[in-house]
C-alpha cells in the first residue's frame, strides 16, 4: 500500500479533486473574477442548462457528430486494416504513409480543412470545377450542416490511422486455422468476417468505438478553428457551448454544469456502444 | 441563497485552488504553481510591458523603439496574443497571469474588469484633467468605471466606413448609392452583368462583435434612432428601421449577393473578397480602408473610395478602444507614464502615438480634438481617403452610448451576432430576432 501512495495521490490530485471540484463549482453560481462569493445553487445550473434553448439542439446535434464519427470512424479503420493485413508489394510503406494524418494536430487539422474547403480559393472546389462537376464555387460553411459533415470528415480522418493500427494488431491475432476452418465449411469472405473475424477482435472494435466516442465529444478545436459555433448556432456542439460559457463568459458554474451534462451523454452512449458491441456478442456466444 | 461559506472565485482562490492542486499532487511545496500564476515579482521596476493583438506587432515597432529611446532609464517590451485577445486577455486576468502594465481593450470591458480589480484607476495621473479638457465629445464618459474614476485613456475612435469598387461601378455606369434602395438595385446589376459574383461583402461575423457593429451602422444610417435609451433600455423590438436592415440581409442573402460562408469566414478572409476584387461594397473601419488602399495589401487599392453610407440620414456607427493599466503591474508610476505615451500627450506632450500611429497611419480619430484637427494629420488621410466624404462621415457618427460599459454588453454582442446570423439564415424572423435580442438586455440585473 505505502509504494503505492505515490501514485495513488498523483491519480487523486489529477483526476479525483479536479473531478469533485467541478462538480462542487457545478453546484454554485461562480463568475471567475467576480468580487461577489459564489453561491450554492444547486441543481439551478443544470436546470437552467436544460432550459436553455441552446441544450437539446447542442445535444442532437453532438450526439449525431459523435455516431458519425464512430461509424466513420470504424467503417474506414476496419477496411485499411483489413487491406494492410493482406500481403502486397509496398506494405511496409504504405502502413507509414497511413500513419500521417494521426501525427497532425487538430489546429493543423482545422487550418488544413479550413483551406481544403475554403469557398473562394480552396483546392477542392478548383479540382470539382475543372473537372466539370460544378458550375460555380460552393460555400461548404455555409450550411451548418454541412458545415458538421466536412469537420466530421476531417476528425475520421485524424482518427482513422489510429483505428486502423489497432485494429490490425487484432486482425493478425486471428488464428489462421479458424478462416481455413470456415473456408472448408463453405464460408465466403463475407461470411468469415463476421463470422470469424469480427467476435474474434470485438474487444478491439469496442475499445476504437468508444475512444472514437470521446474524442467526438471532445472536439474543440475543429470549431475554433473553423466555424466559432456558427453559422448562427448551427455548429454549436457541447463542447464549444461549454468553453464558452465558462472560459469566455467566465460562467464557470454554468460551464461545469454544461460539461457535466456532457460527460453523461457520452456516458450513456459509451454504455450503449458498448452493449451493442460486446453485449449482444456475448449473447451470441452464449447460445 | 446563502453562500454556503464557500470563497469567492477571483484570482486569488482560484491561485489558492491550484496551490492546494500543488501540494496535492506532492509536488511539495506551491513553488512551481505560485511561479507560473506569479505576475512579474522579480522584475526590475524599469521595465514595462505592453499587451496587445498580436495582429498590430509590425505597426508598434517603431513606437516601442521611440519610447525605448525617449524614455530612458524604462525599458518596453510586448506581450501579444494571437488569437482571440480579448478571451485569453479575460482569462489571464482572472487567473492572475497578467504580467504586462499596460493593456488595451474594446468596449465592454472596462466596467467588469475595474470593478474585478484588475485594472487601476488613473488617480496618479498628473495631466489627466488636461487630457480630458482635450477629447471629443462624449469619449470621456466611456473611460470610467462605475465608481465615476478614471480607468482609460483613449486607443481610437472608429467608423464604420461604406466603399465602392469604382472600377465595378464604372462597369456599370453607376455612381456610390446613396440610399439603400438604390444600393440593392446596384447589386443585382452588377451580379447579373457578371461584374461580382457576391457584389457585397460586408464583416457579418462573430469577431469582434462586428456584425452587431454593421448592423447598428446600417440602422443609423437609415435613421433607426439609439438603440439603447437611457439605464440601456433596448429600443429594438418595434423598431422599423432596425426590422428593415434585417430583412434587406435577408434578401441580400438570400439572392446571393453576398457571400455565403461569409457567417463563418474569419476577418482576413472577408478582408480578401473586397481587397482581392472580388466584391464591389464593403463596410469597415479607417484602419481597414487604409489597408484596402494599399497596394502591397490590396489588388484594388486604386479603384477603394470610402464614401457616404447609403441610407435617409447618411449616419453611421462609431466605437472606440481604449488604453488601462494593469492591477498587476509593479510599478504603478512607470505605468501612468506608459500609458500616457501609448493614449496620452506624453512626456513632451506632443501625443506621438495618437497623432503618428493611431490618426495618422491607420487613419482613426484618436480621441482628441488637438490631434483629429492637426492639419498635418487632416493631410495625411488625403493618402487614403476621399478626405471630404471621410470628414463628412465623421461629423455623422452615432455611438451605441453608455450602453457599451455595462459588463454584460461583450455577451450581449456575442449574442446578437449569433443571432443575427439566424435571422439571414431564415432560422428565426426578423421580429423574432429582435425580440431576443431586446430580452437579453432586458433580462440583465
Amino acid at each position: 500500500m505505502a509504494m503505492a501512495m505515490p501514485a495513488l495521490l498523483v491519480t487523486v490530485a489529477l483526476l479525483a479533486y479536479p473531478l469533485v471540484y467541478s462538480f462542487w463549482v457545478s453546484l454554485h453560481e461562480q463568475t471567475l473574477g467576480s468580487r461577489r462569493p459564489a453561491k450554492w445553487v444547486g441543481i439551478d445550473n443544470y436546470t437552467s442548462v436544460v432550459t436553455d434553448p441552446t441544450f437539446f439542439p447542442s445535444l442532437t446535434r453532438t450526439v449525431l457528430f459523435a455516431v458519425a464519427v464512430v461509424a466513420g470512424t470504424l467503417l474506414l479503420g476496419m477496411t485499411f486494416a483489413l487491406a494492410l493485413n493482406q500481403e502486397f508489394p509496398g506494405r511496409s510503406i504504405v502502413r507509414g504513409v497511413l500513419i500521417l494524418p494521426w501525427s497532425l494536430s487538430q489546429i493543423t487539422l482545422a487550418l488544413t480543412f479550413g483551406w481544403i474547403f475554403n469557398s473562394t480559393f480552396g483546392p477542392l472546389n478548383g479540382a470539382l470545377f475543372d473537372a466539370g462537376l460544378i458550375d460555380k464555387y460552393v460555400a461548404w460553411f455555409a450550411s451548418g450542416r454541412v458545415a458538421l459533415i466536412v469537420m466530421a470528415v476531417a476528425f475520421i480522418w485524424s482518427l482513422v490511422p489510429f483505428a486502423t493500427l489497432l485494429l490490425l494488431g487484432a486482425l493478425q491475432t486471428v488464428p489462421e486455422d479458424l478462416h481455413k476452418a470456415a473456408r472448408i465449411d463453405g464460408a465466403g469472405p463475407v461470411r468469415r468476417f463476421f463470422f470469424v473475424t469480427l467476435p474474434w477482435i470485438r474487444d478491439t472494435v469496442l475499445v476504437v468505438a468508444v475512444l472514437a466516442l470521446i474524442n467526438a465529444f471532445l472536439a474543440f478545436a475543429l470549431i475554433y478553428i473553423l466555424t466559432g459555433g456558427g453559422p448562427g448556432t448551427e455548429t454549436t456542439l457541447l463542447s464549444w457551448w461549454g468553453y464558452t460559457t465558462a472560459f469566455r463568459d467566465l460562467d464557470l458554474g454554468r460551464g461545469a454544469a454544461i460539461f457535466y451534462l456532457m460527460t453523461l451523454a457520452m456516458v450513456i452512449l459509451a454504455s450503449l456502444t458498448a452493449f451493442a458491441i460486446s453485449g449482444r456478442g456475448r449473447q451470441r456466444r452464449a447460445a | 441563497m446563502a453562500t454556503n461559506g464557500f470563497p469567492p472565485m477571483n484570482r486569488r482562490s482560484f491561485l489558492r485552488g491550484s496551490t492546494m492542486l500543488g501540494v496535492a499532487a506532492g509536488l511539495g511545496s506551491t513553488g512551481l504553481l505560485a511561479a507560473c500564476s506569479s505576475s512579474d515579482g522579480s522584475k526590475p521596476t524599469n521595465d514595462l510591458q505592453m499587451h496587445h493583438d498580436a495582429a498590430v506587432g509590425p505597426l508598434f515597432a517603431p513606437y516601442v523603439t521611440y519610447f525605448n529611446t525617449n524614455y530612458k532609464p524604462l525599458r518596453l517590451s510586448t506581450s501579444y496574443v494571437a488569437q482571440d485577445y480579448l478571451t485569453v486577455t479575460n482569462q489571464q486576468l482572472a487567473g492572475g497571469n497578467a504580467s504586462y502594465d499596460v493593456l488595451f481593450a474594446d468596449e465592454g470591458y472596462l466596467e467588469s474588469w475595474s470593478k474585478n480589480g484588475w485594472v487601476s484607476s488613473l488617480k496618479g495621473h498628473s495631466g489627466l484633467d488636461k487630457l480630458v479638457a482635450d477629447m471629443n465629445p462624449g469619449v470621456a464618459d466611456g473611460l470610467k468605471g462605475p465608481d465615476g474614476e478614471f480607468y482609460a485613456l483613449p486607443y481610437f475612435q472608429g467608423a464604420e466606413l461604406f466603399v465602392v469598387n469604382t472600377d465595378h461601378l464604372k462597369k456599370i455606369n453607376a455612381k456610390a448609392p446613396t440610399t439603400w434602395g438604390e444600393f440593392l438595385d446596384q447589386v443585382r446589376e452588377l451580379k447579373r452583368k457578371g461584374v461580382s459574383a457576391t457584389p457585397y461583402s460586408p464583416y457579418w461575423i462573430k469577431y469582434a462583435f462586428l456584425m452587431w457593429h454593421q448592423f447598428a451602422a446600417e440602422t443609423a444610417s437609415e435613421g433607426g434612432g439609439a438603440l439603447f435609451g437611457a439605464d440601456a433600455k433596448p429600443n429594438l423590438v418595434g423598431n422599423q428601421v432596425a426590422r428593415a436592415t434585417l430583412e434587406r440581409w435577408r434578401t441580400l442573402y438570400q439572392e446571393g449577393l453576398v457571400p455565403k460562408d461569409l457567417f463563418t469566414t474569419d476577418y482576413g478572409g472577408v478582408t480578401n473578397i473586397f481587397g482581392g476584387g472580388k466584391s464591389s461594397f464593403s463596410m469597415r473601419y479607417q484602419a481597414q480602408v487604409v489597408g484596402w488602399r494599399d497596394p502591397k495589401q490590396s489588388r484594388v487599392a486604386k479603384a477603394v473610395k470610402n464614401t457616404l453610407m447609403p441610407g435617409q440620414t447618411r449616419q453611421t456607427h462609431s466605437f472606440g478602444a481604449s488604453w488601462m493599466v494593469s492591477d498587476t503591474s509593479k510599478n504603478s508610476e512607470n505605468a501612468l507614464t506608459l500609458i500616457d505615451y501609448l493614449g496620452g500627450a506624453g512626456k513632451d506632450g506632443s501625443y506621438h502615438v495618437p497623432k503618428n500611429l493611431v490618426a495618422t497611419d491607420l487613419g482613426l480619430s484618436s480621441g482628441y480634438r488637438s490631434v483629429d484637427h492637426d492639419p498635418a494629420v487632416l493631410k495625411s488621410w488625403a493618402k487614403w481617403a476621399d478626405v471630404d466624404a471621410l470628414t463628412e462621415q465623421l461629423g455623422k457618427t452615432v455611438s451605441l452610448g453608455t450602453v457599451t460599459t455595462r459588463s454584460w454588453y461583450p455577451k450581449f454582442a456575442d449574442m446578437a451576432c449569433a443571432t443575427l446570423q439566424e435571422v439571414v439564415l431564415g432560422k428565426k424572423s426578423s421580429d423574432d430576432g429582435l425580440k431576443t435580442m431586446n430580452d437579453f438586455v432586458t433580462a440583465q440585473k
